[in-house]
C-alpha cells in the first residue's frame, strides 16, 4: 500500500513542511493542518504482490525502495510517498517528532558547523563537497523503566587529630544499605540497524513536549525507516546506556563518608513501556579526501554529531600556541614572585 | 660674587645627602673568632656591601670562640640588640649569619637569622635551607666559600617573593615546560575526543524523580580502626632546625641553627 498526499488546491504533491508543521503544496503554497487533512486527496494504491514493488500513484513509475524503508519520494517524480502496509499493525510507530529544522537550514548549520571545526583541515570547512544531504526519520525504542536496586556497601569515615608527638588516624566503618526505586522516562535506544549506534546516542536530548502521535502526512517527503530490532531484543542495551545513570543516583544516595565500597549492587530493571517511535534526523554525506564522512544532524535541535577529518598540522599548532602560551605565563608568575628567566 | 654663594650652598646641599654615605663606613664582618686572612675579610666586605646595596638589607657575618660563652642565638641577638645594624637605619632589616666555633670540628653551632625584611624573607623554613647548603663548605673549613654562597643564597631569596619556595620546583623552568606540555596535551586532546559531537544526556536528563525514591535506608556503625604515626620534628627537613625568637630588646626575628 503506498500513500501519496495531493493538493487539494492544485493538485500537486504535498510535503510535510517544517516550519509551519503541515502539509506544504510546493507549487502553490497551499496548507493543510494534518489532522483535518480530507482523506479524499490521500490516493492509495494497493498492490498486488506488495512485498516486491510499489508504483508510484503520482506517474506510475516503479518506486525502488529497500526492505526497511517506509517513506521515501519516487525516483522518477519527486513526489514524496509513504509506504503504509509498512507502518501498520505491528510496526505502527506511536509517536513522531516532527522536523522543525527545514533542508536549507541544516545545510547552513551544517557548513557553519565545518566552518568552525578548528581542528578539520582548511579544504574541509568550506564544505563544497557535501554529496547528499537527507531528511531521515530513524526507528527508536523509548523505555519507561522502572528499577529496584538494593545496595550493600561499607562505608569509612576518616578523622585525623594529633595528640601529644602523634598523629592519630581514626577509620570508622558503617554497613551501608540501600533500598531504591529508580525510575527514567522514554530512554531511546536507536532501532535501525543501518545506523550507528554511537553516533545517535550523542544526538540526544530530543525534547519529549514536541513528540506527537504518530500519522503518515508527517513522513511526506522524507526517508523514513522501520525498525530492525524488536524492544525485546534492544532491552540490554537500553540496561547498558542506564547503567551509568544508576551508579550516579545510587552514589548520591550514600553522602558522607570518606570512602564508599561496593559490595553488591543488585539492580532489577523492569520495563514499565516501551514505544515504537519515529525520531528526525539529517543525514549529511560529505566527500573529502577520497573518504566518504558521515554526519548526523538532530533535525530537532540542530545537533551535529560526527567525525570529521583531523588536520595534523592544526593540532600542532594548537598544541603549540597553548603550551607555548602557558608556558610564557608560567615564567611570567615565576619571575614576578623572584624566579630566574631561565 | 652672589653666583659663588649660590654654588656653594647648592654644593653644601648636596654634599649633605653625599657625606654620610662616604664617612660612616659601615661594617660587615665580625671576624672575632679571627677564622679569615685579612685578604679575605676585606674581599668579604666589598662583596657584602654590594649584595647589602642591592637587596636593601643588610647582610653581616658573625664569628666568635670559646672565649664568649654565649650561645650563638642570643650572641646574633645581643649583637642586633647593641650594634642596631640595618639598611634602613637602627635595627632594621638585616640578615645574620653567625658562626660559633666554641666546640671541635661537627659540634660548632651555625645559625642565620632575619630581621623585619629579613625576617620575612629569610623566614625560618629559608634560613633552614641556608644553613643545609652552607654545612657542606664550612664542614671542610672552607669559610670562605661559605660565605660566598651565603651571600648568594641571600641575594637570590631576597628576591623571591616569600609565598613560594625559592628553591622548590614551582620557579624550575623544567616545571613551567612540563605543566605547559600537560596542559596543551589535555586541551588538545579533549578537542579531538570531542570533534564528534560529545554526549549532552546526563543521569537526570531522563529521570522520572516523582517515581525515584529510597525506600529503606541504615547506615549502621560496624567499628573503628586507630593508627598513630610519631609526628617528626625539624619541619624545616634536613639537619637546619631552630626557628626564630625573640631579643632582649623586643626584636623578632627567624633563624635556623645547625652544626659543622
Amino acid at each position: 500500500m503506498l500513500v501519496h498526499y495531493k493538493c487539494p488546491n492544485c493538485g500537486a504533491d504535498m510535503k510535510f513542511d517544517s516550519a509551519s508543521g503541515h502539509l506544504a503544496c510546493e507549487s502553490c503554497g497551499h496548507e493543510e493542518h494534518i489532522d483535518t487533512f480530507d482523506d479524499v486527496n490521500i490516493t492509495q494504491s494497493f498492490e498486488e504482490d506488495e512485498a516486491k514493488e510499489y508504483h508510484c500513484e503520482n506517474c506510475g513509475a516503479v518506486v525502488l525502495t529497500d526492505a526497511d524503508t517506509t517513506a521515501t519520494s519516487c525516483s522518477f517524480c519527486g513526489a514524496g510517498v509513504v509506504l503504509a502496509d509498512r507502518l501498520s499493525g505491528e510496526l505502527a510507530p506511536a509517536k513522531v517528532i516532527p522536523f522543525t529544522i527545514s533542508k536549507e537550514e541544516a545545510m547552513q548549520a551544517f557548513k557553519k558547523w565545518c566552518k568552525n571545526g578548528r581542528l578539520t583541515p582548511k579544504g574541509f570547512m568550506t564544505a563544497d563537497r557535501v554529496k547528499n544531504i537527507t531528511g531521515m526519520y530513524v526507528p527508536f525504542w523509548m523505555y519507561d523503566l522502572d528499577n529496584d536496586v538494593e545496595v550493600k556497601a561499607t562505608g569509612t569515615k576518616v578523622r585525623t587529630y594529633r595528640r601529644g608527638d602523634y598523629r592519630y588516624t581514626e577509620t570508622k566503618y558503617y554497613r551501608v544499605r540501600r533500598d531504591i526505586d529508580i525510575s527514567y522516562l522514554k530512554v531511546p535506544v536507536d532501532a535501525s540497524e543501518k545506523m550507528d549506534d554511537e553516533l545517535m546516542d550523542k544526538l540526544e536530548p530530543y525534547d519529549y513536549n514536541k513528540l506527537e502521535g504518530f500519522k503518515t502526512p508527517y513522513l511526506a517527503g522524507y526517508l523514513a525507516e522501520k525498525y530492525n530490532y524488536t524492544d525485546d531484543e534492544l532491552f540490554d542495551r537500553v540496561k547498558a546506556k542506564i547503567r551509568g545513570f544508576l551508579d550516579t543516583y545510587i552514589g548520591s544516595t550514600v553522602r558522607g563518608y570518606t570512602s564508599v565500597n561496593y559490595e553488591q549492587k543488585n539492580i532489577r530493571t523492569k520495563k514499565a513501556k516501551s514505544y515504537y517511535v519515529l525520531l528526525p534526523v539529517w543525514m549529511v554525506y560529505y566527500d573529502f579526501d577520497k573518504q566518504e564522512h558521515t554526519f548526523a544532524m538532530n533535525g530537532q535541535s540542530g545537533k551535529i554529531v560526527g567525525k570529521p577529518p583531523l588536520s595534523y598540522s592544526k593540532a600542532a599548532l594548537w598544541f603549540s600556541g597553548i603550551a607555548g602560551g602557558s608556558f610564557v605565563l608560567f615564567k611570567t608568575i615565576a619571575i614576578m614572585l623572584g624566579g630566574d628567566i631561565l | 660674587m652672589r653666583k659663588y654663594l649660590i654654588t656653594a650652598i647648592f654644593l653644601l646641599f648636596i654634599s649633605l645627602f653625599i657625606v654620610p654615605g662616604v664617612f660612616a663606613e659601615k661594617q660587615y664582618i665580625y671576624d672575632d673568632a679571627n677564622i679569615f686572612t685579612d685578604n679575605e675579610r676585606t674581599d668579604l666586605e666589598n662583596r657584602a656591601a654590594e649584595y647589602s646595596e642591592e637587596n636593601e638589607i643588610d647582610i653581616l657575618i658573625l664569628t666568635k670562640d670559646e672565649s664568649d660563652g654565649r650561645d650563638i642565638e642570643p650572641y646574633i641577638e645581643d649583637f642586633y640588640d647593641e650594634q642596631g645594624p640595618g639598611y634602613d637605619g637602627d635595627h632594621g632589616d638585616t640578615v645574620i649569619l653567625g658562626l660559633d666555633f666554641s666546640g671541635g670540628p661537627g659540634d660548632r653551632d651555625l645559625y642565620v637569622a632575619g630581621f623585619y625584611a629579613g625576617e620575612k624573607y629569610v623566614d625560618n623554613k629559608r634560613a633552614a635551607q641556608i644553613v643545609d647548603q652552607l654545612i657542606p663548605d664550612l664542614s671542610v673549613n672552607d669559610y670562605y666559600d661559605a660565605s660566598l654562597l651565603y651571600f648568594e643564597k641571600v641575594d637570590k631569596y631576597m628576591g623571591v617573593s616569600p609565598i613560594v619556595n625559592p628553591d622548590g620546583f614551582l620557579l624550575q623552568t623544567w616545571f613551567h615546560l612540563l605543566v605547559a606540555v600537560i596542559i596543551g596535551a589535555a586541551i588538545v586532546g579533549s578537542m579531538i575526543f570531542n570533534m564528534g559531537g560529545r554526549v549532552t544526556t546526563n543521569a537526570s536528563t531522563y529521570l522520572d524523580a516523582n517515581n525515584s525514591r529510597v525506600k529503606s535506608k541504615s547506615d549502621r556503625y560496624l567499628r573503628q580502626t586507630v593508627t598513630k604515626t610519631k609526628i617528626q620534628k625539624n619541619t624545616g627537613g634536613g639537619r637546619g632546625g631552630g626557628g626564630g625568637g625573640m631579643t632582649r630588646g623586643g626584636h623578632s626575628h627567624s633563624g635556623a641553627r645547625g652544626k659543622f
